[in-house]
């Protein structure tokens, strides 16, 4: 049966009459199209005699449905499904067609423009026959708020909304609430103070039991519809308690981090943790830190470099070494022969030259020695439990230290004769000299703990019989000590050492010899001596050969840009007389009755690079050659002791590691953890470290409460790029340069080579630090505070908020006066923006009120001001006037003149633009009675002659280049969007204008509502304005927010998908399609099914249904396919 | 990078164009004389263009489009048919001439049509055209020039004056900034100079009004002149030899503060003598200042000192 | 090439970027040639293939779908499927014989209203130029 259309054409006055014959349309589509019964067309539709008409028509034509011509449906379709419903129709029945926006607006020919809006209109017509009656669903209002923003705006919403009995949540980017007004001093027109007026909103806010300030926070994303918003949001930390802090300030004092105020515009400095102005709501101290810095994330133990450098820096050398045994017991070893890929990623590199972290810790740890007092953090009350440990290497040792420290008695056992492991027996003494790390390892025993060498476990003891004895726990950490074998003919004659062998034999003999007192005996190598390998092992061995007074020789099978040796060492070697054999490979071992003679060796050429990215070494073809040697000494690596490892009864990988769980080191037998090289391969010393620490941890939980640590959260890392404001705050200090022994000194002896630095040096280098993380967490604002408030180790937290409405109110920036270099901003201190002058004027700015010049403290005689920098400007700023400016300006002189009455103000302008109350009279006060001079005209450039600026611009008006000297220029920066905009955009599906600014549901009807509904705009967020606008527009978004909670229920559109389950053929195409996982398979029915709580409408689902079993309610197939066929119909 | 480059041209000989233009024939022979003389010591070998023609400027610029395009289009074939690819161009307005020249003829076929109908011929090869100064910060670069140092310029207090025409219009010569420039503070203190930082560095001379509107030349010049004093700079250095004749005749008369050219300072610096560097024919004779400053006559056995280490 | 010949575009603007800028060009009176019909939808993944081929079908000359820039979608992701299935959709079109230019899919944000006027205009002059659109049916 046909449907009974009546058919509505709007004139919008001449907005569409005056381009589109709306009569012609109307008469033609009254006789055309059968199923219209009626056609009008009428001035203004919208009015309340237009909406009669169509009301008065269904009733009395009994009308089935409706089309309206005329505006955008984002205007006017909600006045006319009203219409319409109050004539008893449903008003799905209704369907809107947009010929003014679309059509007459924008079109030239008069002809064309009917025609188009006709075919528009027969769309419509054809649409809405296939209408269906549909009523959405009711749901309640979630009656709480969110304000996203704490500046003036966001302020008056949330008083306004919590007044009226409703739960706000109000989250806040910065540490504190109040926004730019904050900032300011005084207000035009009246020139009363924004502190006096704003404070008491603020401190309200901060007391009021229905509004919850989240500081530091940000709105990461929203799902849900109007009235029932899931808000996440996160928050990072303050580090500092709001309940436990007094704001006593007692902190600053210790701060040894300067960083440049935000807050202060750049004016002055302040300290990480810091309040920005003492009546600041939240009225606690709070720490500002971007994150983890990148040394401390390199860092295969997490040592918090930032920190010890900076305490270093600020001569608290005990502080600073506390703070590195944190997490490395051995300061003054690994600060010799530490692989350092802190200073690799260290960001002063990116300004001249990295910090020289390693030479600094050493530092640390020799002070100590030399002193010969230790301090370690307070040991915990005893434990019963017994642990464990194998092996009295590096990893082992700093288990032992590490459980110590938390009260476990700790057994060490050791194979060999001495402690220390590699770093005993695997370092030349000339790298890390034998009693200092002897000293480092009897420092350790102070602790209690107890080392036991030559003890080979296994043997000697074993798990059962140390479980015997009560060992609770056990961590292995036997390392590598077998070299790996060349695989080459003769490899076992006599006078073929491996490279680890031979370093620790000589190391044992040294230190039998030292105890007996007399010299070491040579050990069994002769005059001429080859080392095969490129590591930092092969050149140990060469250095060491060469100390004992061969002639050596390294050969290598590719080039010394392939070495993994470090640079440095090789540089060492080489002026120490190794000689070099790039490109060369052993192929045999020559010997004469059982002794070694000589070396058989290939040339090599590099070819294609293998999975490690070095180029692969390929022998060239009948290239042997021979050199003669007595002592042939491979060095190509270590391998594990897989005898001794089997004997264990662990699992292991396949090279014959200790198979363990990378977080917690367990161990296949309960109650057994590994690390070091036995399980990660010949790796640094460092990372033994690290394993060992890890290891006591696992170790602690696995006694004290049973079962894994949990594994902890990891910071985010501070942005890789230095900043300008970094590069600023650098202290211009050289970097230190680690003083060497000379070279003569060096042969025939094993003296250190690198001389350490002194006091003055380390300290230099602690300066040097950018503390690229803010806060550093050296601890000292910890140890100062009395209530305890001030906690480090707090992480970001991530919130989830349910809400009715939302009030976005995220502000304004200021336009970045860099961008007009002719200004000199940033390269003569008085050219200041005039949100500096607010700071400079503002009793708790920088200079306590008094407008001075940032270059020498002295008042200035005469200040230029100039108009519209980044507003009004195509060509290098933005096109929009940003308002506020030319009362800025106004009100700033005028405060000047009240502060030094015979100064003398200029100002270069375009227009003044005064429209507001009072204002003009404020602006003719400050041109008469403050006697500003106005000169109209851009100004071209601002240099420096003399010792005066002077302001280079046109008089427009007279038609003359003018210059004026100034003491000060400040320039009137426009308004700008936020600069992360988007991500508030993207968080909160809001579109944005080209500016930045978020676009409102109209311009002149719906200023604070958003497309979304139960979204609302407020302040500068939306475009920029003046205080009394933003409080208004708070004002308004909260009374939207109001009305919504005070239907208590919203109507949730049935535009919604459903599933013809007869059409449905089950293919599930639909189902991974959806973003909202709407849409699911009944396993009963074998169809898709639609949860219409979750489906938004989005049509994705329909659009894929192969058999357009899936619609979208009032966006059905039929539905579009008619409308089209109407368009081009016509 | 272009450093490394500059080290590359700085090894072996390079050859390139050289355009001296009319002014270094005549009231800038110390400008020419000076240029030469550092391209020999940086071991570039200059081929001055056979049978080269006036570029172009003013007048010929004013009144007549074509011409003045033809002009330059000659000289840009003379050398199109020599090997080197690089054309040097001491004179700013010279240099910026015949680089506008080329980039109106790419721009517009029309033009391009009607000049090399009026010059009967097309270039063999287009050439990179450089002013003096971009070849030897960018091409040569200021390693290869502090190697090269055999008496730093140390205690001398000189302010860079670039004038208009080396940097602006900033679309064409694509050279330094056109507000701030900084490649001749770099050269100089390569050189050794304390080089002092001063807002008039592209401040105008007035240039061509020199002589129908002399007063506000002098206006100009007096000026710039005057903050260099102020400055207390030993001597204005100039790339440009309008710059340099303004300055020095039309600056403040009693000051006599010496202005320039960057090649004959760095001429001195690479240890040639004042007299063959023209020192001696300026107006404002600089020969007080250079004895003031050690840099007299004889050329001291100067060992090679290193600088800016 | 003719001028007066004016051919007829539909277009598929979603509700939340692209048909905004369409209002707002309007607001803005950039000026545009008349032969584009707006059809609004939620997201241009609601876009049915189906739809397209129907334009064609009933003697459309052109058919652009126009969405929010990939990652700005209101429905999360409901643009990139669109722009999955315009390619494909675009090969098949392809097949059938049809000119490259005829069907279009373009991100037009909210605030790029004179983006759209641009896309609308230049789009339509060179259908101008392809002239009416006919499907070349294979023989039998």
């Amino acid at each position: 049966m046909s449907k009974k259309i009546g058919v509505y054409v709007c004139q919008c006055g001449t907005n569409i009459g005056g381009k589109v014959d709306v009569a012609k349309i109307a008469e033609e589509i009254e006789t055309e199209m059968g199923d219209v019964v009626v056609c009008r067309h009428y001035k203004y539709m919208c009015s309340e005699p237009g909406q009669k008409l169509i009301r008065d028509d269904i009733a009395e034509l009994g009308l089935d449905c409706v089309v309206e011509a005329s505006c955008s449906p984002k205007m006017h379709e909600p006045t006319f499904k009203n219409a319409v419903a109050q004539a008893g129709m449903n008003p799905y029945m209704f369907e809107m067609v947009n010929i003014r926006e679309h059509c007459s607006w924008i079109s030239e020919n008069p002809d064309l423009a009917t025609k188009k809006a006709k075919d528009l209109v027969r769309g419509g017509i054809a649409r809405v026959a296939h209408h269906k009656p549909l009523t959405g669903t009711r749901k309640p209002v979630t009656p709480s708020a969110l304000v996203v923003g704490g500046g003036i705006a966001g302020i008056t919403a949330a008083l306004k909304i919590a007044k009226a009995g409703y739960k706000v949540y109000m989250v806040e980017k910065e540490e504190i609430v109040g926004g730019r007004m904050a900032q300011f001093d005084k207000t035009f027109p009246t020139l009363d103070c924004a502190g006096c007026t704003l404070t008491p909103k603020t401190s309200e806010v901060g007391r009021h039991p229905n509004i919850e300030i989240l500081t530091k926070a940000e709105v990461t994303g929203v799902s849900g519809f109007v009235g029932n918003f899931k808000v996440k949001v996160r928050q990072q930390p303050r580090y500092v308690s709001e309940e436990k802090c007094t704001g006593c300030g007692d902190c600053q004092g210790v701060c040894p981090i300067d960083v440049v105020s935000g807050f202060e515009v750049g004016l002055s400095t302040r300290h990480p943790i810091s309040r920005p102005f003492p009546q600041a709501i939240p009225n606690t101290f709070s720490i500002i830190r971007s994150g983890q810095p990148p040394c401390q994330s390199a860092c295969p133990a997490g040592v918090n470099v930032v920190g010890y450098m900076n305490l270093t820096g600020m001569g608290k050398y005990d502080e600073a070494l506390a703070m590195v045994r944190e997490r490395m017991p051995f300061a003054a070893s690994c600060g010799r022969i530490c692989f350092h890929p802190c200073e690799g990623v260290c960001k002063r590199g990116q300004l001249d030259d990295p910090l020289a972290i390693c030479h600094t810790k050493r530092f640390l740890g020799d002070r100590e020695l030399a002193m010969n007092t230790f301090s370690h953090p307070p040991v915990k009350d005893g434990r019963a439990e017994k642990v464990a440990i194998v092996g009295a290497g590096p990893a082992g040792l700093s288990a032992a230290y590490y459980l110590a420290l938390e009260g476990y008695p700790v057994t060490v056992y050791e194979k060999l004769s001495v402690a220390g492991g590699m770093l005993m027996v695997g370092i030349p003494e000339y790298r890390l000299p034998k009693q200092i790390l002897s000293a480092e390892i009897e420092n350790l025993k102070t602790l209690g703990v107890e080392i036991r060498t030559g003890v080979t476990f296994g043997k000697d003891v074993t798990f059962e019989s140390l479980e015997s004895e009560g060992y609770g726990s056990f961590f292995i950490a036997t390392g590598l000590h077998k070299s790996l074998s060349l695989r080459i003919e003769g490899e076992e004659t006599q006078g073929v050492i491996g490279g680890t062998d031979l370093l620790r034999d000589v190391v044992l003999e040294q230190v039998k010899a030292g105890e007996a007192g007399k010299e070491p005996p040579s050990p069994a190598i002769g005059k001429r001596v080859v080392v095969i390998g490129g590591g930092n092992v092969a050149i140990d061995c060469a250095r060491t050969c060469a100390r004992l007074g061969s002639e050596v020789v390294l050969l290598y099978r590719r080039t010394r840009a392939e070495m993994p040796a470090w640079d440095i060492e090789v540089d060492e070697a080489e002026k120490e007389g190794v000689r070099f054999e790039f490109l060369a490979a052993p192929t045999k071992v020559i010997s004469e009755n059982g002794k070694v003679t000589g070396l058989e060796y290939l040339r090599m050429e590099l070819g294609a690079p293998d999975d490690s990215g070095r180029r692969r070494p390929v022998p060239m073809e009948g290239s042997e050659r021979v050199m003669d040697a007595d002592t042939v000494i491979p060095a190509i690596g270590q391998a594990p002791d897989t005898s001794f490892l089997e004997g264990l009864g662990l699992d292991v990988e396949r090279w014959g590691t200790i198979r363990t769980e990378e977080e917690t080191l367990v161990t296949s037998r309960p109650g057994v953890f590994a690390g070091g090289d036995c399980t990660l391969g010949a790796a640094s010393f460092v990372e033994a470290v690290a394993h060992g620490r890890m290891a006591a941890e696992s170790i602690h939980h696995y006694l004290a409460h049973g079962g894994l640590r949990p594994v902890k959260p990891v910071e985010r890392s501070v942005p890789e790029e230095l900043t300008q404001e970094e590069r600023d705050r650098a202290r211009p200090i050289q970097k230190q340069r680690m003083p060497h022994l000379s070279v003569e000194k060096r042969g025939g002896n094993f003296h250190e080579v690198e001389l350490g630095f002194t006091q003055e040096m380390a300290r230099a280098e602690g300066e040097r630090c950018l503390s690229c993380s803010l806060c550093c967490q050296c601890g000292e604002c910890v140890k100062k505070c009395g209530p305890g408030a001030i906690d480090l180790t707090e992480t970001e937290k991530i919130r989830e908020i349910d809400v009715g409405a939302i009030v976005v109110a995220t502000g304004i920036d200021i336009f970045d006066a860099k961008k007009y270099p002719e200004y000199g901003f940033g390269r003569y201190p008085d050219v200041i923006t005039n949100l500096q002058f607010e700071r400079l004027c503002n009793s708790s700015g920088p200079t306590g009120g008094k407008v001075l010049k940032p270059s020498d403290g002295t008042v200035p005689k005469s200040i230029v001001f100039v108009q519209c920098v980044g507003s009004r400007d195509r060509a290098k700023g933005n096109e929009y006037c940003s308002k506020v400016c030319c009362m800025i300006s106004a009100k700033q002189l005028s405060i000047f003149k009240h502060f030094s009455p015979d100064g003398q103000a200029y100002v270069f302008y375009i227009d003044n633009r005064a429209g507001g109350k009072g204002y003009e009279e404020f602006l003719r006060r400050a041109i008469e009675e403050d006697g500003a001079r106005y000169i109209r005209g851009r100004v071209a450039k601002i240099f420096q002659e003399r010792d005066k600026l002077v302001v280079r611009g046109e008089d427009s008006l007279a038609g003359v280049p003018v210059e004026v000297e100034a003491d000060m220029v400040v320039l009137a920066t426009g308004l700008t969007a936020q600069a992360d905009y988007m991500t508030v955009a993207r968080a909160l599906n809001l579109s944005t204008d080209r500016y930045g600014f978020f676009i409102e549901s109209h311009p002149k009807l719906g200023p604070v509502e958003t497309s979304l509904s139960g979204i609302y705009l407020a302040g500068g967020a939306q475009g920029p304005k003046d205080i009394p606008e933003s409080v208004a527009q708070g004002g308004a978004a909260a009374a939207e927010a109001l009305s919504l909670f005070g239907m208590g229920e919203v109507e949730v559109e049935p535009t919604v998908a459903i599933v013809d389950s007869v059409r449905c053929t089950g293919c599930r195409t639909c189902v991974g399609l959806c973003a909202y996982t709407a849409v699911s398979f009944d396993e009963f029915t074998k169809t898709a099914s639609i949860n219409e709580a979750l489906c938004q409408g989005c049509g994705t689902c329909a659009a894929a249904c192969p058999v357009a079993a899936i619609g979208v309610q009032h966006y059905t197939p039929d539905q579009v396919m008619a409308q089209i066929e109407g368009i081009l119909g016509g | 990078m272009e450093k490394n480059k500059g080290n590359d041209a700085e090894k072996n000989q390079t050859a390139a164009s050289y355009y001296p233009g009319c002014s270094l024939e005549g009231t800038a022979r110390a400008y020419d004389l000076s240029s030469r003389a550092v391209c020999r010591e940086l071991s570039i070998d200059l081929r001055e263009l056979p049978e080269w023609s006036c570029c172009g400027s003013s007048p010929a610029l004013k009144t007549d489009k074509l011409l003045s395009t033809a002009l330059s289009a000659h000289n840009l074939n003379i050398a199109g048919a020599q090997p080197p690819d690089d054309l040097l161009i001491p004179c700013p307005f010279c240099f910026r001439r015949l680089l506008s020249a080329q980039q109106e003829m790419a721009e517009d076929p029309e033009l391009k049509r009607s000049v090399e109908e009026t010059v009967e011929g097309t270039p063999e090869k287009a050439v990179n055209i450089h002013s003096l100064l971009g070849f030897i910060h960018d091409r040569v670069g200021l390693d290869a020039v502090k190697e090269k140092v055999v008496r730093p310029l140390a205690g001398m207090r000189v302010v860079p004056y670039y004038g208009c025409y080396l940097v602006k219009p900033h679309k064409t010569t694509q050279y330094d900034h056109p507000e701030q420039p900084v490649s001749l503070d770099e050269l100089l203190s390569a050189l050794g100079a304390e080089v002092v930082d001063w807002d008039f560095k592209t401040e105008c001379c007035g240039a061509g009004l020199a002589l129908s509107k002399t007063d506000t030349v002098e206006r100009l010049c007096g000026r710039i002149v005057k903050e260099a004093r102020w400055k207390r700079a030993d001597a204005i250095v100039v790339a440009c030899q309008l710059c340099q004749a303004n300055l020095e005749m039309r600056g403040e008369k009693k000051g006599n503060l010496p202005v320039l050219y960057f090649t004959q300072l760095m001429g001195l610096a690479l240890g040639l003598s004042p007299e063959s560097l023209g020192m001696k024919k300026h107006l404002i004779s600089p020969m007080p200042m250079l004895k003031a400053k050690g840099f007299g006559e004889k050329r001291p056995k100067a060992s090679r000192v290193e600088v800016g280490e | 090439m003719t001028t007066d010949y004016e051919p007829k575009i539909i277009a598929f603007l979603c509700n939340w970027c692209s048909y905004v800028a369409a209002d707002a060009a309007g607001v803005s009176r950039f000026v545009q040639l008349p032969n584009v019909r707006v059809i609004r939808v939620f997201c241009s993944g609601m876009v049915d293939p189906g739809y397209v081929i129907k334009a064609f079908a009933e003697g459309a000359d052109a058919v652009l779908v126009a969405g929010c820039h990939p990652g700005d979608c209101h429905y999360i992701s409901g643009n990139i499927k669109a722009m999955r299935r315009a390619a494909l959709l675009d090969r098949l079109l392809t097949e059938m014989g049809m000119e490259k230019g005829r069907f279009r899919l373009e991100w037009i944000a909210a605030s790029e209203s004179p983006k759209y006027a641009e896309v609308i205009n230049e789009m339509t002059r060179s259908v101008q130029k392809l002239g009416p659109f006919r499907v070349q049916r294979c023989a039998g």
